[in-house]
C-alpha cells in the first residue's frame, strides 16, 4: 500500500486506512453480487423445490470450463458458446432431477449430489488437467482515487446479476409457468388438482434454476481463475449465504450476498486472508445456532422441527 | 382438578385454532372430546402432550403448570398418548417398541423387558413380540401403541382418534381393551374422537369442540339433547340421538 | 436360558466365521508386507465405518464428514507425540477430548435441526478444521506432521491393534443397540414423536449420539497416526468421509456386519489403483461415487439388508388363528 507524503505520517495514516477500508468495501459490494447471483440458484433449488443439491459447486466450476475450453482451445465465437453453455445446464439440470434428484428422501439426495459432485470435480481433473485456467483478460478499472477503483467488468457482473435476479423473480409472479412453479411449490396436492402437472413444472423449474448456473458460470469465467476445486468455496459460501437469508428467500439471498461480500473482503484486508475461511465458517455455525431459520426471516414460518 | 386448561389459545400463522378453550376433569374418569374434523380437538390434544405451543392460558396437570413443556417432561409427569395414525417405530420389534415406552421411568433393561411384557400381555399381543411393527396390521399396531404408552405408567392416558381405520368388529374388540384399561389399572383417559356412538356409551363427561371452541360439556344425555351440539353435526342425525 | 435351535443357516454362518478368523490370523504371519498394509487400512475403516453406522444407521443424525472426527484424532495424536513431547496415551485422551467439545457444538446443532441443516453446520464445522490444519504453522501446514521414530510398531503389532479396533468398535455397536441406549437411538430415528411422547429426551440422546461416534472415530484417527507415522491435513479430506459412507452403505445401514462387508470395496479400490497408472488415479474417486450413487438409489438397504440376511420372521398368520378366536368370543 503506497505511504502518504512523510509531511504527516499520522493523519496520512489514518487516511490511508480509511481508504483502504473504503476501496474493501466497494470491491465487497460488487462481489457481493456474484455471490448473491450463485447463492440465489441455490436457494430457489434447495428452499423453494426441496432438491438439496451438494453438486452445484461442481455444477458452476464445469460450467467455468465448458465457457473456457471451446472459447480458447477451438476458438468458437462467444454468442455460439453461451448458446452451448445454456443449452449444456439445461440438460444437465433435466438429467439430474431424473436421475439423482428422484427419490423426495432427502438423505439419498444429499448423497447421491455428493457422489455426483466428486464425479464432476474428479472427470474435470482427468480431461482438463488441474492446471488452473483464464482468459488472462486485462480488465479496464475506473479510478475514483488513488487507491479506490471499480473493475468495469465487475461492475457489468453487478449489475448483470441484479437484473436477472429482478427478471427471475418478474417470471416467477408474471408468467403462467411461473405461477404454476410457486403452486406446485406450495402445495403439490392441490395443484395437480387444479391442472398442473406437478412432476413437469418441477422438471422444469429445475432446468430454469440451471440457466441461472450457466450465466454466473459464464460470468465467473471473465473475472477468475478455475481449476477444479474451483465450486467448493463457492458451494460453502452458498450455504452461508442462504442460511443467513432464510433458505428459499431470493431477495433475501441477494441482500445476503453482499453483506457477506464486504465482511469477506473486509476479513481478507484486515485479519488477512489466511483466516477469511475459518472465520466465515465459524460466522455461519454460530448463524445457524441462534438463528437457523435465516436473519431475514421470521421464526414462526419455521416448523418445530424434532 | 385433575387436568385443568384455561383459556387455551392456539394460534397458526394468525389464525386461532383453538380459542379461550376451558377443559377440566377429576381422576377416575372417561372424558370425551369430540368434534367434527377440523374443529380443533388435535390441535388441542397435541397442546397438551407439549407439541403445540400454546399463545395464552394455562394448563395444569394435578395443579402443576404444564403448559409449553418438552413433551417428554410432561410424560415424566405423568401423562401419556397414542396417536392417530399409529406407526409405531416400523423397524422395531414389538417388543422393543413397547419398551421405549418402559424406559420413561426404569432404567434397568430387565426390569423394562419385563414391564414391556406385562403390557404386551395386557393388551393381548401375546405371542407377537419378536414380530417387526412393519408386518403387523393396523389394529395391531394400535394396541401395540396402547401398550407402549401404557408402558410409561400414566395416569393420564390421551387416545387420540384410537377408533379411526379400524373395521366395527376391531372396534368392539378394542373398546374391551379401554375399558380394561379405566378399570384395571385406574388409569384416566381422555379420548378425542369423532364416532359419536363408541364416546357416548363409555365415557363419564364430553367436551363438544366447534370451530376451536367449546361449545357444550357434560354428560351424554345432556350433550346428546344440546341443540348446539345438534346443530354442529349438520342437524342432529340419528347418532346422536342413539348415545 | 433360551435355547436355540441349530439350523443349516447357523452352520453356514460359523463356516464362515472360522474361515475369516483363519485368514486373518493367517495374513500377518504368511501375508506380504502390501497385504498387511491393505488388512490395516480394512480394519480402520471398518472401525469408522461403525461409528458412522452408530450416528447415522442407529440414531438417523446423516453424518456427511465424518472424515472431521478422525482427522481431530489423528492430530491430538501426532500434535501430542510431535510437538508436547508426551506419550500415546496422552495423545489418545486429547484426540477424545478435542473431539467430544466438537461433539457437543455438531449434537447442540444436530439436536435443535436436523437434516438439511445438520449436514450443512457439519460441513461448516468440518471445513473450519481442514483449512486451520492446512494452514497453521503449529500443524506443519499442508506438509505435514511427522511423529517421532521411537514410537514406531512393527508391521504385526499394528496389524493386531487394528484387528483389535475392529472387532472391539464391532462389539461395542452390538453392545449399545441391545442397550437401553440403542433403543432410544433407534426410536428416535424412527419416530421422533412419538419417542418423545414417551418419555425420551431427544436433545441428550442425540447429542450423546454424537459424543460416543466422535470417541470411536477419535480412537480410529490416533491410531492412524501411529500407523502412518506422518500425516498432513488430507485426513480431513472428502475422500475419506465418502469412503466410511461407503462401507456402510453398500454393506447395509444400521446393520452390525455392514461395514465388514462393505470393507471388500476397500481392498478392490486398493488392487484397482495399485494396477492402475498414477494418471488415472481420480478416475477410482468416479468408480467409488458411481457405486455410492447406484447404491442409494436401488438398494438403500444394502447388501445385509437383503431377505437371506435377515433373521427368520415370526409368522404372523400363524398367530392370526389367536386374534379370530378372540373375535368370535
Amino acid at each position: 500500500m503506497p505511504r502518504c507524503s512523510s509531511c504527516c505520517i499520522e493523519r496520512g495514516d489514518v487516511l490511508v486506512t480509511l481508504t483502504a477500508i473504503i476501496s474493501y468495501i466497494v470491491n465487497g459490494i460488487l462481489m457481493g453480487g456474484l455471490y448473491g447471483l450463485t447463492s440465489a440458484a441455490w436457494s430457489f433449488q434447495c428452499g423453494a423445490l426441496k432438491f438439496a443439491n451438494f453438486a452445484y459447486g461442481a455444477c458452476i466450476m464445469f460450467t467455468m470450463y465448458l465457457t473456457y475450453w471451446p472459447i480458447a482451445m477451438w476458438g468458437w465465437p462467444l454468442p455460439l458458446t453461451i448458446v452451448f453453455v445454456l443449452a449444456f445446464n439445461v440438460v444437465l439440470g433435466w438429467v439430474m432431477r431424473k436421475t439423482v434428484l428422484r427419490p423426495n428422501n432427502r438423505n439419498t439426495q444429499i448423497l447421491c449430489t455428493m457422489g455426483l459432485q466428486l464425479i464432476i470435480i474428479n472427470l474435470a481433473n482427468f480431461f482438463f488437467t488441474s492446471y488452473p485456467r483464464d482468459f488472462g483478460l486485462l480488465e479496464k478499472r475506473f479510478y475514483f482515487t488513488e487507491n479506490i477503483s471499480i473493475g468495469l467488468t465487475q461492475l457489468f457482473c453487478f449489475v448483470l446479476s441484479g437484473a436477472i435476479l429482478i427478471g427471475f423473480q418478474l417470471f416467477l409472479n408474471k408468467t403462467w409457468t411461473g405461477r404454476a412453479i410457486r403452486a406446485v411449490v406450495q402445495n403439490r396436492d392441490v395443484a395437480s388438482l387444479m391442472g398442473v402437472k406437478s412432476e413437469r413444472i418441477l422438471d422444469l423449474a429445475f432446468s430454469i434454476s440451471y440457466i441461472m448456473i450457466a450465466i454466473a458460470g459464464i460470468m465467473l469465467m471473465t473475472m477468475f481463475t478455475v481449476d477444479p476445486n474451483f465450486g467448493t468455496t463457492w458451494q460453502s459460501y452458498a450455504f452461508i449465504i442462504c442460511i443467513s437469508a432464510g433458505i428459499g428467500n431470493l431477495y433475501g439471498a441477494f441482500l445476503s450476498g453482499l453483506i457477506i461480500g464486504v465482511v469477506s473482503s473486509l476479513i481478507k484486508g484486515i485479519v488477512g486472508p489466511f483466516y477469511h475461511d475459518p472465520i466465515l465458517y465459524a460466522m455461519f455455525v454460530i448463524i445457524l445456532l441462534l438463528r437457523p431459520y435465516g436473519i431475514f426471516n421470521k421464526a414462526e414460518n419455521v416448523a418445530r422441527t424434532i | 382438578m385433575f387436568l385443568k386448561a384455561e383459556n387455551v389459545t392456539i394460534t397458526f400463522g394468525g389464525v386461532n385454532a383453538n380459542q379461550n378453550v376451558n377443559v377440566s376433569f377429576e381422576k377416575g374418569q372417561i372424558v370425551g372430546l369430540i368434534g367434527p374434523n377440523g374443529a380443533g380437538k388435535s390441535t388441542f390434544f397435541k397442546a397438551v402432550i407439549g407439541f403445540n405451543r400454546v399463545a395464552s392460558g394455562h394448563i395444569y396437570f394435578k395443579d402443576e403448570e404444564i403448559t409449553n413443556q418438552e413433551p417428554y417432561k410432561i410424560c415424566r409427569k405423568g401423562i401419556s398418548t397414542t396417536f392417530q395414525k399409529a406407526q409405531a417405530f416400523p423397524d422395531m420389534t414389538l417388543e422393543e417398541s413397547v419398551r421405549v415406552g418402559a424406559y420413561c421411568r426404569i432404567k434397568n433393561k430387565k426390569e423394562a423387558m419385563a414391564k414391556a411384557q406385562e403390557m404386551i400381555n395386557f393388551v393381548g399381543l401375546t405371542g407377537k413380540e419378536k414380530a417387526k411393527i412393519s408386518k403387523l396390521n393396523m389394529y395391531d399396531r394400535k394396541k401395540a401403541e396402547l401398550a407402549a404408552a401404557l408402558a410409561t405408567q400414566p395416569e393420564l392416558l390421551l387416545l387420540d382418534e384410537l377408533f379411526a381405520g379400524l373395521v366395527p368388529s376391531e372396534v368392539e374388540l378394542i373398546l374391551k381393551y379401554v375399558k380394561k384399561v379405566s378399570e384395571e389399572l385406574g388409569i384416566t383417559l381422555l379420548i378425542v374422537e369423532h364416532v359419536l356412538r363408541v364416546v357416548m356409551s363409555l365415557c363419564d363427561q364430553v367436551f363438544v369442540l366447534e370451530n376451536g371452541q367449546i361449545i357444550a360439556s357434560g354428560s351424554p344425555e345432556e350433550v346428546a339433547n344440546n341443540p348446539e351440539v345438534i346443530r354442529a353435526y349438520l342437524g342432529g342425525d340419528s347418532n346422536v340421538a342413539a348415545g | 436360558m433360551r435355547s436355540v435351535k441349530w439350523t443349516k443357516r447357523n452352520s453356514i454362518y460359523l463356516a464362515v466365521l472360522l474361515a475369516l478368523a483363519a485368514f486373518l490370523i493367517y495374513l500377518p504371519i504368511g501375508g506380504s508386507r502390501r497385504n498387511i498394509n491393505i488388512g490395516i487400512l480394512v480394519f480402520i475403516y471398518i472401525a469408522l465405518g461403525q461409528s458412522w453406522n452408530l450416528l447415522s444407521g442407529m440414531s438417523g443424525l446423516f453424518s456427511i464428514a465424518h472424515a472431521l472426527f478422525y482427522g481431530i484424532g489423528a492430530y491430538g495424536m501426532s500434535l501430542m507425540l510431535a510437538r508436547a513431547g508426551s506419550n500415546p496415551l496422552v495423545g489418545l485422551l486429547v484426540g477424545i477430548g478435542a473431539n467430544l467439545l466438537v461433539a457437543l457444538i455438531v449434537g447442540m446443532v444436530g439436536s435443535k435441526l436436523s437434516g438439511l441443516y445438520f449436514t450443512m453446520a457439519l460441513i461448516g464445522i468440518h471445513s473450519i478444521f481442514y483449512t486451520l490444519a492446512g494452514q497453521l504453522t503449529i500443524t506443519g501446514g499442508w506438509l505435514g506432521i511427522s511423529l517421532p521414530r521411537e514410537w514406531q510398531l512393527t508391521r504385526k503389532e499394528l496389524y493386531i491393534i487394528a484387528l483389535a479396533i475392529a472387532v472391539f468398535m464391532t462389539v461395542l455397536f452390538q453392545v449399545i443397540r441391545s442397550s437401553r441406549i440403542g433403543t432410544m437411538f433407534v426410536a428416535l430415528k424412527e419416530n421422533p414423536q412419538l419417542a418423545a411422547s414417551l418419555g425420551s429426551d431427544i436433545r441428550k440422546w442425540r447429542i450423546l449420539a454424537v459424543l460416543i461416534s466422535a470417541t470411536m472415530a477419535s480412537v480410529v484417527g490416533s491410531f492412524y497416526a501411529i500407523y502412518m507415522m506422518a500425516h498432513n491435513a488430507e485426513v480431513f479430506n472428502g475422500t475419506v468421509s465418502l469412503r466410511i459412507m461407503m462401507v456402510c452403505m453398500v454393506g447395509g445401514v444400521g446393520h452390525i456386519f455392514g461395514p465388514w462387508v462393505g470393507s471388500a470395496l476397500i481392498i478392490m479400490d486398493e488392487y484397482i489403483r495399485g494396477a492402475m497408472p498414477t494418471e488415472f488415479a481420480s478416475l477410482s474417486v468416479v468408480i467409488y461415487a458411481l457405486v455410492l450413487i447406484v447404491m442409494a438409489l436401488l438398494r438403500p438397504q444394502g447388501i445385509m439388508g437383503s431377505k437371506i440376511f435377515q433373521p427368520k420372521e415370526v409368522d404372523v398368520r400363524a398367530i392370526e388363528n389367536l386374534d379370530a378366536r378372540e373375535k368370535t368370543e
